[in-house]
């Protein structure tokens, strides 16, 4: 028995016991009923339908597989506008007959997506037209843009995004299979296809509100995995710098739009940029570790003359229009960021400082570590700063009552624990004390916060009722 | 009617019409473009969304050329036929050449003027019978097969069979390939100058 007929056979119970009078009992019925949450069951026969469509096409393309070439080619030609054709029939039936049944409309927007495909797919085969992959993507994925607006299907998003992702990489195998991934020729139609899309986004998204639905989680998830691909291959330099800056502009998108959803991976932006920022600084915090991120992957040496031996340095310190371009733009875009929450302060809450200006220290980070400072200050530096974006997880965490923040700051101060026990090349006295103190510390904030355990301790056995 | 219905018969429109126009526009060029005999190479693998498919390739080395060209640069080829009657590319030109059929594609390397410097080379070494005149001044370069005349789809149970007789019978194998206005279709695979689909059935 599911918790709302538990609940109305209990309103009819207190009713037949004359506890509450029946225009009572209607009341409570009624409120019960209007409670019931209709999401989790729509959500099933969403993924159902989508399953359907997705399985109901795969055997049509599988059929079209088999090569039907005892018929003509005048035949197969007018029948490879079939699959088209009935998709579209579904898909009318679903537009104009169930406009407001979600389930119809995603099945039906899946299955008319792939039978596009399936289409120009059957139409290629009849004719022998090898064609140009790309182009046929370009096609198919023109095509489908439509659908995110005609009824505003959203499952289609994985399948669109994993098609124009394929216009940016290229993906060759070099020697003993080793894959080479980089920027293919025709990677700025993934930006205008992205283009196409984005509105969709946005058109779904409750504005007002720091509390978004699972649809919005689910293509959040699939767009910065997309954006993430296509700017791995599409970057060229910088590459620290550009992972904490994106990361820092996610995570301030997280905060705004969907800061109060309940669960840590229902705000993928917040999870996808704070591990990536914890990462970068985990690997920024070793002196050898740090030596060989910044010799390499640091602006600075965009306006320096090469006088390294390293080659690998050389080659980067090169100023090409292509880097220089790149470096620009990540100005603006880090420059853009800042702006943007300094304008629009009030719009954002709970944001943690530490996490916003890490790019902002890190830029500066680069320039220390080459003019100003000896290499174990920046190291020092660094450290400092993860363990403080560790204790702050912790100490908001523990304010907020998120279990999983706290666990995010016992896990970032941990990782550092353990290996700055092992790296650190000090005496060992020297060391010995130095953790000892840092430990010291923690006890001392355990002291502190006590008294907070021990009231809520005593306000569960304190009787208010006499 | 709504402006939504609109927009929806557009939308169908456009969907059914691409498949029907690519279906038109081959159906012309296999009716009215020239057919060029090309001798291939082959075996079988398979596409995803399409089945099996038979990949055929042709003599594209050392094209040669009176332009200069870069790799993945775009070359129109002209075709031309032996004494036999079979089909080879002639030569690359930047432009469409007007009085013959062409195909596009794109440069795969350009190997540089290498008949040139083996006749310099000869000259030098004192070999009298070259006439300047004569000498082949001419580029040459490395292209990519052009598109729709590398895939032949097949149907599933004939693929291994077909990719055994095109190893066994490769001497007496072309492919019928029509081309129009640089448009190309591959029409058929012959097998002692019967398609390959009824070759197999005999």
């Amino acid at each position: 028995m599911n918790t709302t007929q538990f609940l109305l056979n209990f309103a009819d119970k207190i009713e037949q016991k004359e506890i509450v009078n029946q225009s009572t009992a209607i009341k409570i019925r009624s409120y019960i009923r209007k409670l019931e949450d209709s999401t989790p069951i729509e959500l099933f026969l969403i993924v159902s339908g989508i399953m359907g469509a997705l399985f109901c096409a795969a055997g049509i393309f599988s059929l079209i597989g088999h090569n039907w070439d005892d018929y003509s080619k005048t035949v197969r030609g007018v029948l490879s506008i079939l699959p088209a054709i009935i998709a579209l029939y579904f898909y009318y039936r679903a537009i104009f007959h169930h406009p407001k049944s979600r389930p119809w409309i995603e099945a039906s927007s899946v299955f008319l997506m792939l039978m596009i495909g399936a289409s120009i797919a059957l139409v290629s085969q009849t004719y022998q037209l090898d064609g140009d992959f790309t182009k046929f993507i370009k096609v198919w994925a023109v095509l489908t843009i439509p659908l995110f607006y005609f009824a505003r299907a959203s499952g289609i998003t994985i399948l669109y995004l994993g098609l124009i992702s394929v216009l940016v990489v290229d993906l060759s195998f070099g020697w003993f299979g080793i894959p080479n991934v980089r920027e293919s020729e025709n990677s700025m139609w993934y930006w205008y296809l992205l283009l196409g899309y984005l509105p969709h986004y946005y058109f779904a998204l409750k504005k007002k509100s720091r509390l978004q639905s699972i649809r919005i989680v689910y293509m959040s998830y699939v767009v910065y995995l997309s954006l993430f691909l296509a700017m791995m291959v599409t970057v060229k330099g910088n590459y620290f710098l550009w992972i904490a800056t994106t990361s820092a502009a996610f995570y301030l998108l997280g905060k705004r739009f969907m800061g109060e959803n309940s669960h840590i991976f229902a705000r993928p932006f917040q999870l996808f940029s704070q591990s990536w920022i914890s990462i970068l600084l985990i690997a920024l915090s070793n002196k050898d570790s740090i030596n060989m991120i910044l010799g390499n992957d640091s602006f600075v040496h965009m306006f320096q003359l090469s006088d390294s031996n390293s080659l690998y340095r050389e080659m980067n310190s090169e100023l090409s229009s292509e880097r220089l371009f790149y470096f620009v733009l990540l100005m603006m875009v880090m420059v853009g960021l800042y702006i943007v929450y300094f304008l629009f302060k009030k719009h954002f809450k709970d944001v943690s400082k530490l996490v916003l200006f890490t790019p902002l220290f890190l830029f500066f980070v680069m320039i220390l570590h080459e003019y100003l400072l000896p290499v174990w200050m920046v190291v020092f530096l660094v450290n400092a700063y993860v363990l403080l974006l560790g204790l702050n997880a912790l100490t908001t965490g523990s304010e907020n009552k998120n279990v999983a923040q706290m666990v995010y700051g016992f896990l970032l101060i941990s990782v550092l624990l353990w290996l700055r026990y092992f790296d650190t090349d000090w005496n060992f006295i020297l060391k010995g004390l130095v953790f000892i103190g840092i430990g010291g510390v923690f006890f001392l904030i355990n002291l502190t916060q006590k008294g907070k355990l021990e009231r809520i301790i005593r306000n569960k056995t304190r009787r208010d009722d006499y | 009617m709504t402006i939504k219905k609109g927009f929806f018969i557009a939308f169908a429109a456009i969907i059914v019409l691409i498949p029907v126009y690519v279906a038109l526009s081959s159906q012309n060029v296999l009716s009215n473009g020239k057919q060029y005999k090309f001798k291939p190479m082959a075996y079988d693998p398979f596409d995803p969304f399409r089945g099996k498919y038979l990949r055929i390739n042709y003599e594209t080395n050392f094209i040669p050329t009176k332009f200069g060209f870069d790799e993945r640069e775009t070359i129109y080829v002209s075709i031309a036929e032996d004494e036999e009657g079979f089909a080879y590319f002639e030569e690359g030109f930047k432009s469409p050449p007007k009085d013959k059929d062409y195909l596009e594609t794109t440069v795969s390397f350009s190997s540089g003027a290498d008949e040139l410097t083996r006749d310099l080379e000869r000259m030098m070494d004192g070999d009298e019978d070259i006439d300047f005149e004569d000498m082949d001044t001419r580029q040459r370069v490395n292209i990519k097969i052009p598109n729709n005349m590398n895939k032949y789809f097949i149907n599933e149970d004939d693929a291994l069979k077909a990719e055994r007789v095109l190893e066994k019978e490769r001497e007496h194998i072309y492919i019928a390939v029509r081309i129009l206005d640089g448009e190309a279709r591959l029409e058929d695979i012959y097998v002692h100058d019967q398609p390959i689909k009824k070759y197999l059935h005999k």
